[in-house]
């Protein structure tokens, strides 16, 4: 059912990477992904790699933006850009018959955007604000934000995602900062449901072809991090969220499976926490975070101290393993990028060590990171 | 219908590639912008343009803040001196080079973005 992404032959040839993978060959639709190594913490400002993110399917050299999604639309097709701190994705998700369209629409995103100035102001800010306003609202994503900073102070991954105008962009560097992301070292391209060769031969026909050369700028080696804390007073809900840093690729195994244990019923405190999550940057470092959520303020500092207390008691996560393997294949299998398989092997006990903290708020009611 | 500013614009560029007629038309074009005498009350041409419609209000909207800002001075500059029932004196009238058709590039982009967007609501869709 399954079949694991494969890296072409051509891979020499070519410098930025195409991977396909024929799962669920029988389905009409097919998705291509192309992952840039340009999220929030390789921006030189906060909220650029946000801004350039939301500059991608705007008016191009032959097509205008509105023609694009128009055109997108009568061939059942959807455009989607993302960004995160690690990568700006541009997806599309279409029928098999148009792939050699959404091909084409993508690398001309890549490779001539127009950046007219008007474009920032009417549609580009708006849609950026919105985005920070929806973010804002939640106070898990505040939480989450608190938590990045609090771990990895100013250094990448500490920077906000989104653009929040504290800190001026203008279109000259947004201009800039896609020259120096967009370049065929720098990108990797994904699909599927589409035939390896067609996609070959389809991206090597296209202006992915002729983007300019530069270097990759990926950032392997995991950042220092720190064990903080940080408060935002705030209206509504109480969030108190911890985070683990996994500070090597020996930690990422066992972060993976404590997050499958945490939110698996095998954890007796499992509805305390609103959400679990682990993020992984470059197979090196990465960030497991938890969410106490709740109207009363009291209960969620009860509740997070609770599910602290069992961390730094220690926990045996062994039998959560399979859990963990199930969910990265399905994580795989709903994804148009691969999912690294895990190596689960040396996983059995779990105990806290280095943590940061972020209470979002009512903070006053919320425990300090030295009570917990 | 009023005609509209990318058509205007075309019949300006064909008269202009054509050496005969812009013989003819130059001197004539000239001779209009000295009668009309905008320049003396220091506007120039792209000044004149009707703005009330919503074509011309997105071009504006579009204008760098100091381009907008000299506009805005010149109005209310030949206002004035209207209202006085004055010429500027002959050293600020608008000189040739200095009346350039600072707004009509954006203009004809919304016209343009307008005139595809009418294409595309109205499009009939053939499946081969």
């Amino acid at each position: 059912m399954l079949s694991a992404a494969r890296t072409l032959p051509q891979r020499a040839v070519r410098r930025y990477t195409v991977v396909a993978s024929a799962a669920a060959a029988a389905a009409p639709t097919a998705t291509l992904a192309v992952r840039v190594h340009g999220g929030a913490r390789y921006a030189d400002k906060d909220g650029l790699a946000h801004l350039l993110s939301r500059f991608n399917f705007q008016s191009t050299g032959d097509k205008s933006a509105l023609r694009l999604v128009r055109e997108s639309e009568l061939l059942g097709g959807a455009l989607r850009s993302s960004v995160d701190r690690e990568y700006i994705t541009l997806q599309a998700t279409f029928l098999k018959e148009s792939l050699p369209y959404y091909v084409n629409a993508i690398a001309s995103v890549l490779y001539k955007t127009s950046f007219k100035p008007h474009e920032l102001v009417e549609s580009v800010g708006p849609a950026a604000a919105y985005d920070l306003a929806v973010a804002t609202s939640d106070p898990v994503k505040v939480a989450e934000d608190a938590l990045y900073a609090a771990t990895y102070r100013s250094a990448g991954l500490g920077r906000p995602v989104l653009f929040d105008g504290v800190e001026q962009v203008t279109l000259d560097d947004i201009k800039q900062y896609a020259n120096k992301v967009y370049t065929q070292e720098n990108i990797e391209i994904f699909a599927t449901g589409v035939e390896e060769r067609d996609l070959k031969r389809f991206v090597g026909e296209s202006l992915i072809n002729t983007l300019p050369k530069g270097s990759a700028i990926k950032e392997a080696a995991a950042p220092k991090a720190f064990a903080g804390e940080v408060r935002v007073r705030a209206h509504g809900p109480n969030v108190a969220a911890v985070a683990i840093p996994a500070e090597s690729a020996a930690q990422i195994p066992e972060l993976q499976v404590l997050k499958a244990y945490l939110a698996s019923p095998l954890y007796a405190n499992a509805d305390a926490l609103e959400r679990v999550a682990f993020d992984s940057f470059s197979g090196t470092h990465g960030l497991l975070s938890m969410y106490v959520k709740g109207a009363d303020a009291s209960a969620v500092s009860a509740n997070i101290k609770k599910v602290v207390a069992d961390l730094k008691a220690g926990l045996d996560i062994a039998p959560a393993k399979e859990l963990a393997q199930v969910d990265a294949a399905l994580a795989a299998q709903q994804s148009a990028v691969p999912v690294e398989q895990l190596a689960l092997d040396k996983v059995a006990k779990f105990k806290l060590g280095k943590f940061a903290y972020s209470a979002v708020g009512d903070v006053t009611q919320l425990p300090y990171r030295d009570e917990l | 219908m009023p005609q509209s500013f990318t058509s205007i614009a075309k019949v300006g560029e064909y008269i202009l590639k054509s050496p005969a007629l812009s013989k003819i038309c130059v001197p004539v074009a000239q001779k209009y912008v000295n009668l009309a005498g905008y320049r003396k009350l220091g506007l120039t041409f792209n000044d004149l343009i009707a703005e009330e419609n919503p074509i011309v209000q997105t071009a504006l909207s579009r204008l760098p803040e100091d381009e907008s800002y000299a506009r805005n001075y010149r109005i209310i500059r030949a206002h004035q001196t209207e209202l006085t029932h004055h010429l500027l004196s002959k050293n600020e009238w608008v000189k040739a080079k200095d009346d350039v058709p600072y707004l009509m590039p954006y203009i004809l982009e919304a016209e343009a973005a307008a005139k595809e967007k009418e294409e595309l609501d109205n499009l009939e869709v053939v499946k081969k």
